[in-house]
């Protein structure tokens, strides 16, 4: 809601100060979203004075003006007979380019041929309010050019208030004026509002009739007659531009005056076009039709609630008018309207039909039957009757259907509740000063009665929150958490998470942080798991529609923007969840996911320097699993998940069962370009499961003092044979040689020896292919590292082991030795 | 006599400290040590000397040997030092850059909750992971945010195609905790993603990060979360940090604040806070005449944005290297 400030003193004193104003804001809880000190923010208006000005041609209302802006400089503006100026008068001028604190931006226009290259502004354009004529107007020919703040001192802001959804109340000038009297300790200054009553000769009678008090607890109307439609004096109409909206004619402005006043909405309808003197609250017929103000129709599919004379619809009730029974500039008589709605139909009714107005802005949160329906109703009827604006006479009683008045609520309180819950000493005394400046009354048990204007006063807590909030809220003194004690942790997967995140980093990976909601085609590649994706109902664009089952597309989009950026080597790693549905399950599953290609080292001038290949990303893999101590890993072949090169890709496994997988990004299935023109590895990790079967703190497993063997075996086998397989039955070959071992006597003792050498480490340290080997071959080159315990083997105990190894080799696989 | 010897130790000094390298300085050695060198002539005329003379003329030649011996050996390191590491050898030039991948970077976001948390771990919090795909139950109505509540208006919510929501905050966690954890006391937290369908600009992301706290017990007030607040934002911020507590309005606590925190001068709203309304306890199964606490929660971004200098939360987002690299 905007707010001038000079507007709002109406309601407490002249003389209460601009700074004061803004920190009460503040202090009680209203949001000042945007703040325009119009002393300040009016700078660019200047004082120009009229030198020529003549009728448009072929049109009526309109002017050319030529209006000099400083010494010798002249510019043309075209304005409306609204403006009313004359020849030698200093005006504020707006030339084209500026924008003023309504927002409002004045670009060059043309009218009929003619170039308008600015603005001649009244003081409600300009955000102010008007004091007399509408418009500043300035004689001293020694003014021209000078800027307007500097000529007339300005005590307004304008203020953009967000007004929280909880307090409607504040919709209105007074509420607000309210709010910070309450602060400042000043009074509130209603506007008069005297009850009207008819003469004793006006007898039209109207009706009321409402289906359902529920839905309308009170309605409150009044005919008015000889009513004179036409513009509002300046002072309301700018008051009105300084809360942004347009003046139209006077009747429709004293509604929208009083509704911005009171945070009440009204209505008037031209009474001549209504039916039967009868109004009546019910919900709309399926069959029937409405055009409204905006000249949209509603039809009665969702049965809306709307206001009806004796035939038909004629406004949606607490949203919209009618476009048949508006005021317009012949209507004679009036009906004024006053209601008060069922917040949850208003905004029913006002999100089925995607119509959002002031009014069921304010509707829907909750107005008040009582003191601002009623004030607001007695302040429109009073401005109606003004000599000043439409002059007309009330033709009717009021008409007040009010079956069930709501009471005010009742809370005893209870100074030691207050006291607990804010931690600080609160009296009696304090509680009942500080309730009363919001105007709520109390007994001497601390009873408080609160205005039903406050619809959020639904639990006495509510109250704890108004006196905290006048006592001012740095007035509660801040007190050493005294409670029992509680253990401070992160969760197991959360910790893994950092110490995987610590690994990375610290091995050269960036960290990203990529949108989950992605494209369908991003979420569900590289997926392992499966599962129905989970997409949203309401996407707000094309790229973000699916909650994604892997990491690695999002980390591929951003090797490839990077790319685009120039990088040649790329490590990224995010952890995240990955979303997927099974029935009503939902799998939200913890990984980690990363990309990485390019250079090895990011050292491009040393010749070696080697680029990542699937054993290089492969062993980084190995690294990071060891560092969170998850043991007996394998690495299978398997079909590739969508995204990967079918030739280079692993499933990577615990026990048999998956925990990720590791493979060569296919960019042309992805149908995205490569731009990081170097192959480019994904890998991805399930934490979920990783957090199962990680190892508990290792234990150690003593220190063998005797010397370890090392021995090499250079071996030719076939080419499809995997090295896993390889090792296994060399590792299944070691031990069984090692059953047949034969010891040997040993110089320090004729006793024998019992001889149990353990395989520690079978490393691959050469794998060789060419035609020395032959075509379907290749050479491998394995050393095993092996020793017993107690007693170092001697060379003639090794070779037994190897023989018995190259010999088992050969009769599995046809290994031979070269 | 002495003089002629003082003359020769003098000599041999002298050579010793002239000499340019090792071999020059073996030549002195031979010169004067060697088995034809000078005072190997020397010893000669002990022979012809009084057993008197021998001994005083022993004592002589002794000390003429240790005083040259001695400038040898301390020459011959100086000469071997300055062959290893003088200025004059063929040395690899330091200069060059290391032969390394370049560190990676923890992204500020999540070096920034890390911190966050860590913090709150330290007063007692437990952190545990909670839905992003929640119900509308635990995302609105537990927090004391039915349906028709114009507070919905706040959060536009992502649906998914099944009915439920992409949690808004998250504060979703509250009564979940509250169910999960039992009877009070409880200090829990959650972090994570947020959702919500706002258009991108330089201040917002639909997809965003929060972290959520709640402090249950017997007597914990409005007072206890401004001194844990302040514990957290002084961790953050230093020790003389400044905050300033204004009214708000949430659904789900009252009274409810939002607090900025004095920074470069300026006040920046960092948190939003309160204590936790009856309503949102019973709904948690928390018995709201017994217990009470505080919430609060504080936009991650923002907090990292403040923190590290951004000005755009969509550079957090581009994950470009140029950005990672500066955290």
């Amino acid at each position: 809601m905007r707010i001038n400030t000079g507007w709002l003193r109406d309601y407490l004193s002249e003389d209460c100060k601009e700074s004061e104003l803004l920190d009460a804001f503040m202090t009680v809880g209203l949001e000042v979203e945007e703040e325009h000190n119009l002393a300040h923010a009016l700078e660019p208006i200047r004082v120009g004075f009229i030198r020529e000005k003549k009728p448009l041609a072929d049109a009526d209302n309109l002017f050319e003006c030529l209006i000099e802006i400083e010494k010798g400089k002249l510019i043309t503006i075209v304005c409306a007979t609204a403006h009313p100026v004359e020849i030698g008068w200093g005006v504020p001028v707006a030339v084209a380019g500026t924008k003023l604190p309504t927002g409002a931006f004045i670009a060059e226009g043309k009218f009929k041929g003619i170039r308008s290259e600015g603005m001649i502004c009244l003081d409600g354009e300009l955000g102010l309010i008007a004091k007399s004529s509408g418009m500043q107007v300035f004689k001293d020919e020694a003014m021209l050019g000078a800027s307007l703040p500097s000529l007339s001192p300005i005590q307004e802001s304008l203020v953009e208030v967000s007004v929280l959804p909880n307090r409607p109340d504040c919709l209105g000038m007074i509420g607000i004026a309210r709010e910070v009297a309450a602060v400042l300790d000043m009074k509130l200054k209603y506007p008069s509002a005297r009850v009207i009553t008819p003469a004793a000769n006006q007898t039209e009678k109207v009706t009321v009739a409402i289906d359902d008090d529920t839905l309308c607890p009170r309605y409150a109307c009044q005919v008015f007659d000889g009513v004179q439609v036409r513009s509002s004096p300046h002072w309301l109409k700018s008051r009105l531009q300084t809360a942004g909206l347009r003046p139209i004619n006077n009747v429709v402005d004293i509604t929208n005056f009083v509704m911005l006043e009171w945070g009440q909405p009204l209505h008037a309808f031209d009474f001549d076009s209504l039916k039967g003197n009868r109004i009546e609250v019910r919900r709309m017929r399926k069959d029937e039709k409405l055009k409204l103000l905006d000249e949209s129709e509603v039809d009665g599919a969702h049965q809306p609630l709307v206001i009806a004379d004796a035939e038909k619809p004629i406004a949606l009730a607490g949203i919209m008018g009618g476009w048949s029974s508006q005021t317009t500039a012949g209507s004679k008589r009036i009906l004024l309207e006053a209601a008060c709605f069922d917040s949850v139909c208003i905004r029913t009714s006002s999100r089925k039909l995607r119509v959002s107005t002031d009014s069921s802005y304010r509707f829907e949160r909750g107005t008040d039957p009582n003191d601002m329906l009623s004030g607001a109703f007695n302040r429109a009827a009073e401005l109606l009757q003004d000599a000043e604006l439409s002059q007309a006479k009330p033709a009717s009683d009021v008409t007040d259907h009010y079956p069930n008045v709501r009471e005010r609520t009742k809370f005893t309180l209870d100074s030691g509740r207050f006291s607990k819950i804010l931690g600080t000493e609160i009296s009696d005394q304090q509680i009942e000063e500080c309730l009363s400046k919001l105007e709520m009354t109390h007994d001497n048990k601390l009873t408080i009665s609160v205005p039903t204007w406050r619809v959020d006063v639904n639990n006495e807590v509510v109250l704890a929150e108004d006196v905290a909030r006048l006592l001012r809220y740095d007035s509660i003194v801040m007190k050493p958490l005294v409670a029992t004690t509680t253990k401070g942790r992160v969760s197991e997967t959360d910790g893994l998470r950092t110490k995987i995140a610590t690994f990375l980093s610290a091995n050269g990976f960036l960290e990203c942080r990529t949108p989950p909601l992605t494209t369908e085609q991003i979420a569900l590649s590289f997926s392992q798991w499966p599962g129905d994706p989970i997409q949203v109902q309401n996407p707000i664009s094309k790229e973000m529609t699916t909650l994604r089952q892997s990491l690695v597309g999002s980390l591929i989009e951003v090797a490839e923007r990077n790319a685009r950026r120039g990088a040649s080597s790329f490590r990224f790693f995010e952890i995240d969840r990955t979303f997927r549905q099974n029935d009503d399950q939902i799998d939200e599953r913890w990984m980690i996911g990363a990309v990485i290609g390019g250079a090895v080292n990011d050292s491009a001038w040393i010749a070696s320097e080697k680029e990542i290949d699937f054993l290089r990303a492969k062993g980084l893999v190995q690294n990071l699993l060891a560092h969170i101590s998850v043991d007996e890993i394998t690495y299978e072949r398997d079909t590739a998940a969508k995204g990967y090169r079918g030739e280079e890709f692993a499933v990577i496994q615990h026990d048999g069962k998956r925990i990720g997988a590791l493979g060569r990004i296919d960019l042309d299935a992805l149908g995205i370009k490569d731009r990081a023109r170097v192959p480019l590895y994904g890998v991805e990790l399930d934490i979920s499961t990783l957090i199962k079967v990680k190892s508990p703190a290792r234990m150690f497993a003593g220190l063998a003092r005797t010397q370890m063997i090392a021995r090499d075996i250079s071996i030719v086998v076939p080419l499809g044979l995997r090295y896993a397989e390889i090792e296994k039955s060399l590792s299944n070959a070691f031990e069984a040689a090692v059953k047949n071992l034969v010891t040997e006597p040993r110089k320090e003792s004729d006793a024998p020896v019992s001889l149990q050498p353990k395989l520690e480490s079978v490393i691959c340290i050469d794998t060789f292919v060419g035609e020395s080997v032959g075509a379907d071959a290749q050479s491998l080159t394995i050393r095993m590292l092996f020793r017993d315990e107690t007693h170092t083997l001697t060379s003639g105990e090794a070779q037994q082991l190897m023989d018995y190894v190259v010999e088992q080799l050969h009769s599995e696989h046809g290994a031979v030795q070269r | 006599m002495s003089d002629n010897h003082d003359a020769l130790v003098e000599a041999a000094l002298a050579s010793i400290t002239a000499a340019q390298s090792l071999s020059e300085l073996d030549d002195v050695r031979v010169q004067y040590l060697g088995k034809k060198g000078k005072l190997k002539s020397l010893q000669e005329q002990l022979k012809s000397l009084s057993p008197e003379e021998k001994r005083e003329f022993g004592k002589t030649l002794n000390n003429i040997k240790q005083s040259i011996q001695t400038a040898l050996t301390e020459k011959k390191s100086a000469l071997e030092e300055n062959e290893k590491s003088g200025p004059g050898i063929d040395a690899i030039d330091v200069t060059l850059p290391g032969v390394r991948a370049l560190p990676g970077h923890r992204h500020p976001l999540m070096a920034t909750m890390d911190e966050v948390k860590s913090i709150l771990v330290g007063l007692g919090f437990r952190y545990d992971d909670y839905p992003e795909v929640e119900s509308e139950f635990y995302n609105f109505d537990a927090l004391n945010t039915p349906d028709w509540h114009p507070a919905r208006d706040m959060h536009d919510s992502f649906y998914t195609t099944k009915g439920n929501v992409l949690r808004t905050h998250t504060s979703a966690f509250q009564t979940r905790a509250m169910k999960n954890f039992g009877p009070p006391p409880l200090r829990a937290m959650t972090s994570g993603r947020c959702y919500r369908r706002d258009e991108i600009d330089a201040s917002h992301f639909p997809i965003f990060h929060q972290l959520d706290v709640i402090a249950i017990d017997e007597n914990i007030s409005f007072a206890d979360l401004k001194w844990v607040l302040y514990q957290l934002a002084s961790g953050l911020f230093g020790d003389d940090v400044q905050l300033r507590f204004r009214p708000s309005y949430f659904p789900f606590t009252t009274p409810s604040a939002e607090v900025d925190v004095m920074f470069n001068g300026k006040w920046l709203e960092i948190l939003g806070a309160g204590m936790i309304r009856p309503e949102v306890l019973q709904a948690g199964g928390v018995d709201s005449e017994k217990w009470q606490g505080f919430a609060f929660g504080l936009g991650i971004d923002r907090m990292a944005m403040i923190r590290h200098g951004i000005s755009d939360i969509r550079l957090m987002y581009e994950n470009e290297e140029a950005f990672l690299r500066q955290f």
